[in-house]
């Protein structure tokens, strides 16, 4: 490359770098020349009134009443309604009795009332029925009618038995030659007679095995003739008597042993 | 108390035979089966005879099930199983209309309900909305779909089964659905010797094979003829008198905060009536009604709570009752 062409590239470098200098500073001077002309805009403008704020009295009084800012805690608070009730008729009640105790009359109703309540609290706590204090403790479990008239052993049978052949009524004639035996087994006590039992069951209770049988047959009478209301002529009742006479005399005997 | 040493004097206003040689052929043929459970037998049969419907409660494995489908096969009747379970709804049980395009008009297909011998087994498994669609259909024996109401053919009898164990996944049955079934048969374990005979017929296969060899003997002609029978079985008024005793004092009994129904009045009467036709007797005793009032009234009483903590059983309660009432003599 020629000598003269390498001197004008080098000036033409240098003379941009100049330029680019030179803008440089420019834009410095211009920068700070506009910062100045701030600084003396302001130190030139007057100075601004300041004006002093005073604190609203009434209101804040009115804060200091407000219930929104009370931080205190109240130990006393005002009793609610119902404790004013309460009160009220603690305070009634009060009233009552002191006029009551004032007076001899009034001390004895008080006592009265006491008596009263103590007696409804016992009452209460164990489920007492009143019904059962005054007109003895029914049963629950037993039912209001009974279908026989009497006790079975204070019922005089020979003489109902004498009507009832006497009327030729031989269907009641095998029911009290039934209970006849019925009770003789139980006088000797071979049977525990309760009147919720059936006969079935006074059948397993007959320990005696000559006894079974005219119990057994006794029974088919009793059941046929009073809750089968089959018509009952005179041989059908002295087969059922025989029967019956049959038993009693077996349990007259058996009480005689253990006798 | 029927056994005479003699012969009997007194002859039956009412020819029972036709029925007692019936009821013993059905009895033989269930027994080729059905080991034991002879009272259960029983009962199943006064039930039928007294138009009402059976709860059997037992465990598992009882032949709850087995007895329901032989009792199924000795009567010459239409039989459905319904399996109760908890997504089961009413219209499965009753049936429902579907519309016929053909036709271009709704048809009512009807459920397993419309049938002779329903088994609806595990009847607490579905819910209480599935159990009162049973209500009209066990009292009055009709459903009424889309307000139209339908006739069950006779005979008509439920039985259901219910485990007394297992208290998930099961609902009780309300005290309505309860008084709709005659009888409560608690199902018990057989004795040793029972189950012993049990064990020889599955050793022979005699269950799997011969289910189907079971002979039916007894035909919906046969049940209306014997029903119109039982029905003229005598009561004597004391009798009714005893009844009415022993269901009211279950309504006094401190153990007790609900007592038995006027249903179950009416039940033990018709329930004693037929049973003492199967007896043979053409009128009713208090030993028929003793033996009839516990089944009757068991599920109709509900102990109070203070009862049921002490552990007391309701058929407890209700023999204590029965035996406190006079027996009319």
């Amino acid at each position: 490359m020629p000598l003269v062409k390498r001197s004008q590239i080098r000036t033409k470098k240098t003379r941009k770098n100049i330029i680019n200098k030179f803008i440089i500073i420019l834009l410095f001077l211009s920068l700070s020349c506009v910062g100045l002309s701030a600084q003396e805009n302001s130190s030139t403008s007057e100075p601004a009134v300041q004006e002093a704020r005073e604190f609203n009295e009434s209101r804040i009084q009115e804060l200091k009443e407000s219930g929104d800012f009370d931080y205190v805690e109240r130990r006393d608070e005002p009793p609610s309604l119902l404790q004013r009730i309460m009160g009220f008729i603690g305070d009634l009640i009060g009233g009552i009795f002191r006029a009551a105790t004032s007076t001899p009359l009034g001390k004895l109703f008080l006592y009265i009332a006491l008596f009263i309540l103590v007696l409804v609290a016992i009452i209460k706590i164990f489920s007492i029925n009143i019904k059962d204090v005054f007109y003895g403790s029914a049963d629950k479990g037993k039912t209001d009618f009974e279908f026989l008239e009497e006790n079975l052993h204070e019922l005089d049978l020979d003489k109902l038995l004498v009507e009832a052949l006497a009327k030729e009524d031989f269907r009641l004639a095998i029911r009290l030659e039934y209970l006849k035996a019925l009770r003789a087994l139980s006088e000797a006590q071979i049977i525990d007679w309760e009147q919720g039992k059936t006969n079935y069951e006074y059948l397993y209770q007959l320990e005696t095995e000559s006894l079974k049988q005219p119990f057994k047959d006794l029974c088919y009478y009793f059941d046929y003739a009073w809750y089968g209301d089959f018509e009952i002529e005179k041989p059908i009742y002295d087969k059922a008597k025989a029967k019956a006479d049959s038993l009693t005399q077996q349990a007259t005997r058996e009480e005689a042993k253990v006798a | 108390m029927e056994q005479m040493e003699d012969k009997p004097e007194f002859e039956s206003r009412l020819d029972l035979s036709g029925l007692q040689t019936k009821l013993d052929a059905m009895r033989q043929e269930i027994g080729k089966l059905l080991v034991g459970q002879q009272e259960m037998v029983d009962m199943l049969l006064v039930s039928i005879l007294s138009n009402g419907h059976v709860l059997l409660e037992g465990v598992p494995g009882v032949a709850k099930t087995l007895t329901a489908k032989l009792l199924a096969k000795v009567i010459k009747a239409d039989f459905s199983r319904i399996q109760f379970t908890p997504d089961l709804m009413p219209s499965d049980v009753l049936g429902t209309s579907i519309f016929n395009q053909k036709k271009t008009e709704f048809e009512f297909k009807p459920g397993p309900i419309f049938s002779n011998i329903i088994l609806i087994d595990e009847i607490n498994r579905a819910p209480a909305k599935t159990q009162a669609a049973l209500f009209e259909v066990m009292e009055e024996r009709q459903v009424t779909v889309d307000g139209e109401t339908r006739k069950m053919s006779e005979p008509y009898f439920v039985v259901a089964t219910q485990n007394p164990i297992e208290q998930e996944g099961t609902y009780r049955l309300p005290e309505a659905q309860l008084d709709r079934f005659l009888f409560k048969l608690t199902v018990g374990y057989p004795s040793i010797d029972q189950e012993v005979d049990i064990l020889l017929n599955h050793h022979e296969q005699k269950v799997a094979v011969d289910l189907g060899a079971i002979q039916p003997v007894l035909s919906p002609a046969d049940i209306a003829a014997f029903k119109t029978l039982v029905g003229q079985v005598h009561v004597e008024p004391e009798v009714l008198k005893y009844i009415a005793a022993i269901v009211a004092a279950t309504r006094q009994h401190v153990s007790l905060i609900l007592g038995a129904s006027p249903r179950a009045s009416v039940s033990i009467l018709v329930a004693s009536k037929a049973f003492a036709a199967m007896n043979g007797r053409d009128f009713v005793t208090p030993e028929d009604i003793k033996f009839i009032a516990i089944p009757v009234m068991r599920h109709r009483v509900i102990l109070t709570p203070e009862s049921e903590m002490e552990g007391i059983d309701s058929d407890e309660v209700i023999k204590e009752i029965i035996d406190k009432v006079e027996v009319p003599r």
